[in-house]
């Protein structure tokens, strides 16, 4: 498989199960560690891989020496989960900057497959808030940039996601259903570039439309090869640093 | 039944509950297994203070992934170890601490096996494990043996064990390439 890593003694790309095995025992670093870390969350065999591994070599856990923990640890579990059980009911709000531009179209569309969310692109595109028989083009205007979709349903087609991201008015746009959370949990959205680390973008909601802008940064990672995923983590980090939980959704950014 | 069945059913039965937002129940998962991930975890930080904080951030997560063990898939005890390990190695790198406890090794974690009745995994996957590492050759078995038990990288192990990348990389990918081929035969 050409796009695994090189072993280092030159004795060709590591096979896939073996690096599933060197990422559940946790030996790897650097380029290699990024790219199982892509996998994991973009590609199914290589999660069910890296769980067959964990299941069997955390069975060596029973050899470690038992140590009593101190009284401490469990009262601080337990204060721990009181104050996000207080939390409850409390909405944390999505971060949805103000939108700019034409309203965005209904990607709902998008969901029913590719030759209709592209005609819907299409029809976006053609269709800004100004009539189309009007005006000549507006000379200022930058010519449209890629336009990237993903359509991405979980196998039992409980969570679905379809997204649409516009790379020159660096705008993201979402349709969500099915996703159910955790306690102080949330649905995290993630892009996973091409031999990258995966890259937090922010809490989506459970369900419906979301739409906001793009850093310049966002931007530059969301690109055709690149793919997006979901994964629920806790509702009250600050920021997402890299996934904490199994991936729930993951599928590529096509262009159109 | 043996009693090391009955906990292991009860272990299951216990995170089920925790699933359905049960603290008590949360509390059986917590004194059946603590002291032994407080052993795992330990081991990796060699902090006592940063290995307790490690635990308690463990059974919070246990709290809120319950929903997504499955009894079917995965066993109690496997499945623990696995986010105990994870979130050890994860404190670990976040703190940059690593190259300082590479020098003081521990000794080596010893290879008998841990009484039937205080098992909570499955004996005979348990067994089946060891029989496939003895099998390895030495070097093989002490490089995965020794990234399991301490939380090494490729090059923290080439270090501890005086060898260059290369071949420590060699060793670790033949055996468990051999591992996964004795395991999946039986």
């Amino acid at each position: 498989m050409a796009d695994t890593p090189e072993d280092m003694n030159g004795e060709g790309p590591v096979d896939r199960d073996i690096l599933a095995g060197e990422y559940a025992l946790g030996v790897l670093e650097g380029a290699e560690l990024r790219e199982a870390q892509r996998l994991n969350l973009s590609d199914p065999t290589f999660a069910a891989q890296v769980k067959w591994w964990n299941n069997r070599l955390n069975l060596l856990a029973e050899h470690a020496e038992a140590i009593e923990p101190s009284p401490g640890v469990w009262r601080a579990v337990e204060a721990k989960l009181s104050s996000e059980v207080s939390e409850i009911g409390q909405v944390t709000p999505l971060e949805q900057p103000p939108r700019r531009g034409p309203a965005p179209w209904s990607i709902a569309t998008a969901l029913l497959g590719g030759g209709l969310a592209a005609a819907a692109l299409a029809l976006y595109l053609n269709t800004p808030t100004t009539p189309v028989t009007t005006a000549p083009p507006i000379v200022e205007a930058p010519e449209p940039g890629p336009q990237l979709v993903a359509q991405i349903a979980s196998e039992d087609d409980a969570l679905r996601l379809a997204g649409v991201i516009d790379s020159a008015a660096e705008r993201l746009s979402l349709n969500v259903s099915g996703f159910a959370p955790g306690e102080g949990q949330t649905p995290v959205l993630w892009v996973v570039p091409e031999g990258g680390a995966p890259t937090s973008l922010g809490r989506i909601p459970e369900d419906g439309s979301f739409a906001r802008d793009l850093t310049p940064g966002e931007s530059a990672l969301l690109a055709e090869g690149a793919a997006l995923a979901v994964t629920y983590e806790d509702a009250a980090a600050p920021s997402y640093d890299a996934p904490t939980t199994p991936i729930l959704l993951a599928g590529p950014l096509t262009e159109v | 039944m043996t009693s090391a069945d009955e906990k292991r059913a009860g272990l299951v039965s216990a995170l089920e509950n925790v699933a359905g937002g049960n603290r008590a129940a949360l509390r059986e998962v917590y004194d059946m297994t603590s002291a032994k991930l407080l052993g795992v975890i330990l081991r990796i930080m060699r902090d006592r203070d940063h290995a307790e904080d490690v635990l308690q951030e463990v059974y919070v997560k246990v709290w809120r992934r319950a929903a997504r063990f499955d009894a079917s898939k995965a066993s109690p005890i496997t499945w623990l170890c696995t986010i105990a390990r994870n979130t050890a190695i994860d404190a670990l790198r976040r703190s940059g601490k690593h190259g300082e406890a590479v020098g003081d090794s521990l000794p080596e974690v010893e290879d008998e096996a841990p009484l039937a009745e205080d098992m909570l995994c499955d004996a005979e996957d348990h067994d089946r494990l060891v029989r496939c590492l003895e099998a390895l050759e030495q070097d093989q078995r002490r490089s995965i043996r020794m990234s399991f038990y301490d939380g090494l990288t490729h090059s923290q192990l080439a270090d501890r064990m005086s060898v260059p990348l290369g071949t420590l990389k060699s060793w670790i990918r033949r055996g468990l390439s051999s591992l996964k081929g004795c395991l999946a035969g039986g």
